[in-house]
């Protein structure tokens, strides 16, 4: 027996919620060389992946005020296990690309003093984040739509999009969004898919190209097919890398089109992590 | 900088204003930015005329226009011709290879002589309303050109030309550091473009100067975002195809975006780098 449309189309809607509430306990210490009036205890957060680290971390922020002498605060950055945190990355980014296969929670590493200037881009204010994730949408649509689409919504359109982030509401987030995921039905697909690819064991960020979500010949193309052209050492040497999109491994049968529109992150990217396959 | 040079620098710059500058935007070039060897391309001129008219052009010629995007291998095209001309001239820019891959970018590093404080941002903002009065000012008062000058020091300019596949079009990247390697924040970076261009940028049709990662170091830069790119250089493209000209897009697109952010491209690139097959 067949099931009706509709409880696949529920199914989907599912995901997009599974998606967007996802999270990760989260332990965070001061590090040890700050100085302090009192010791410092740890705090535990349980952060949204699909946020930025900047965004929600206030709590964490006022938690070491209260034991950091005033005059030796900075600017606040992160760290694990020595790699500074890009902000600017998606959490659930982060913790797949350098912590995936480590045991919960994660540890997270807080400094107020020398700022990493040469790898982390500084983040004085939330509309630092909201330019950052603003951009992201923008560019994500110029690869799907042309701009066509971001560019006829209006201000509050796209105040919308960054208030349902920031506020974690999905469905405000999602009544807008949805405009931003649709395509003409002929063409099968956007015009192309925003997708960046990160290696845990490589020189540059991330790979980011040109990959239509139908081949010439009228082919559904998969994320193994997007792997085949990107990074072929991950789909050739499966037992060597994970392919990791929000902490799971999906099917390299996937196709990139309905991975596009349920598993990107808010900014409207697909990210993908590669990292070494954990030794059993 | 000797009082001198000033002098002769505000010569050439005031006609300029003149004609250009203070018909669109009220707007003169103050005279504390013209120590720095101010050379203004004419073809910037020529394009931020275009810009403001981009509607001169019909939508019939506009269609008629090829595309005014750049595809990634014209890029690379545009690029290696640049690079040619650029090693008859030694100006110092060269190509910088990604390993592994076929992708990578146009790089030149400059020293260039900058300001520290924030202090002359902040005497601007208050006397932005009465740009011509304090002009006249300056030209009587060279004790308080001395202070402003005080925190100047040379300054080390690195620029990076990116393909970006999403708006199909170079993307200026840059970053900036004194002598000893310490980065020039956001705002010192916005203190010492001239204060004519900052008022562009504020304008538009760039969404003004912000801190990224570049695609390829994954280190912060400074950058002048893309989405608007293809949106300024249309009408400069369209002029060019109605009159038959071939254009050299890096040439072009370098000619107006170097300016704002302190980087110059000789006029003879225009005349001497051809555009790609």
């Amino acid at each position: 027996m067949t099931l009706p449309t509709p409880i696949i189309m529920a199914d989907d809607k599912d995901v997009l919620r599974d998606v967007w509430f996802g999270r990760i306990p989260t332990c965070f210490m001061l590090y040890p060389d700050e100085v302090t009036e009192r010791e410092a205890e740890p705090f535990y957060l349980l952060l949204p992946r699909v946020s930025y680290l900047t965004l929600v971390t206030d709590k964490v922020k006022k938690h070491f005020l209260k034991v950091v002498k005033a005059e030796d605060v900075e600017e606040m950055w992160f760290e694990y296990e020595g790699t500074p945190l890009k902000w600017h990355y998606p959490i659930g980014v982060l913790f797949d690309l350098h912590a995936s296969n480590t045991a919960l929670p994660w540890s997270v590493t807080v400094h107020f003093k020398d700022f990493p200037e040469r790898d982390l881009l500084h983040c004085p204010s939330s509309s630092v984040i909201e330019a950052h994730f603003m951009s992201s949408i923008k560019e994500a649509d110029a690869l799907k739509h042309k701009g066509q689409v971001i560019n006829d919504m209006q201000k509050k359109d796209h105040k919308q999009l960054w208030m349902g982030l920031q506020n974690d509401k999905f469905d405000q987030f999602w009544a807008m969004n949805r405009k931003l995921m649709e395509y003409p039905t002929e063409e099968g697909g956007f015009r192309y898919i925003p997708f960046r690819i990160y290696q845990t064991l490589s020189d540059r960020p991330f790979i980011q190209k040109l990959f239509r979500p139908v081949s010439p010949e009228g082919h559904v193309l998969t994320l193994g097919d997007l792997l085949k052209e990107m990074v072929p050492a991950a789909i050739y040497e499966p037992k060597k890398y994970q392919v990791v999109i929000h902490g799971i491994e999906p099917l390299l049968e996937t196709p990139i089109q309905w991975l596009s529109e349920h598993l990107s992150h808010p900014d409207n990217f697909l990210h993908i992590c590669i990292v070494p396959a954990p030794n059993d | 900088m000797s009082s001198k040079n000033v002098l002769f620098s505000k010569k050439l710059l005031i006609p300029w204003l003149e004609k250009y500058s203070q018909k669109n935007t009220g707007w003169k070039l103050p005279d504390h930015f013209s120590h720095v060897s101010c050379y203004i391309s004419p073809l910037s001129l020529e394009g931020s005329r275009k810009w403001h008219g981009t509607t001169m052009m019909s939508d019939k010629e506009g269609s008629s226009a090829a595309s005014c995007y750049l595809d990634e291998k014209s890029f690379h095209l545009s690029c290696q011709l640049f690079l040619q001309y650029s090693s008859v001239l030694k100006d110092g820019w060269s190509w910088t290879e990604f390993k592994g891959v076929k992708e990578g970018y146009m790089k030149k590093t400059i020293l260039i002589p900058g300001r520290l404080c924030s202090l002359l941002n902040q005497f601007w903002k208050h006397k932005t309303e009465d740009v011509d009065a304090l002009v006249e000012d300056q030209v009587d008062d060279d004790t308080e050109n001395q202070a402003v000058c005080e925190n100047q020091a040379v300054m080390c300019y690195e620029y990076h030309v990116l393909y970006s596949c999403s708006y199909q079009v170079p993307v200026l990247y840059f970053r900036a550091s004194t002598l000893d390697g310490r980065l020039l924040s956001l705002e010192e970076v916005w203190n010492n473009i001239r204060p004519n261009y900052r008022k562009h940028l504020l304008q538009g049709p760039w969404d003004t100067l912000t801190q990224q990662e570049h695609p390829l170091l994954g280190q912060p830069f400074f950058v002048l975002h893309p989405c608007r790119t293809e949106e300024f250089m249309r009408p400069v493209l369209q002029m060019a195809h109605v009159e038959k000209r071939k254009v050299n897009y890096i040439v072009t697109w370098l000619s107006v975006m170097g300016p704002m952010v302190r980087l110059e491209v000789p006029l003879s690139y225009c005349t001497a780098v051809a555009a790609p097959d």
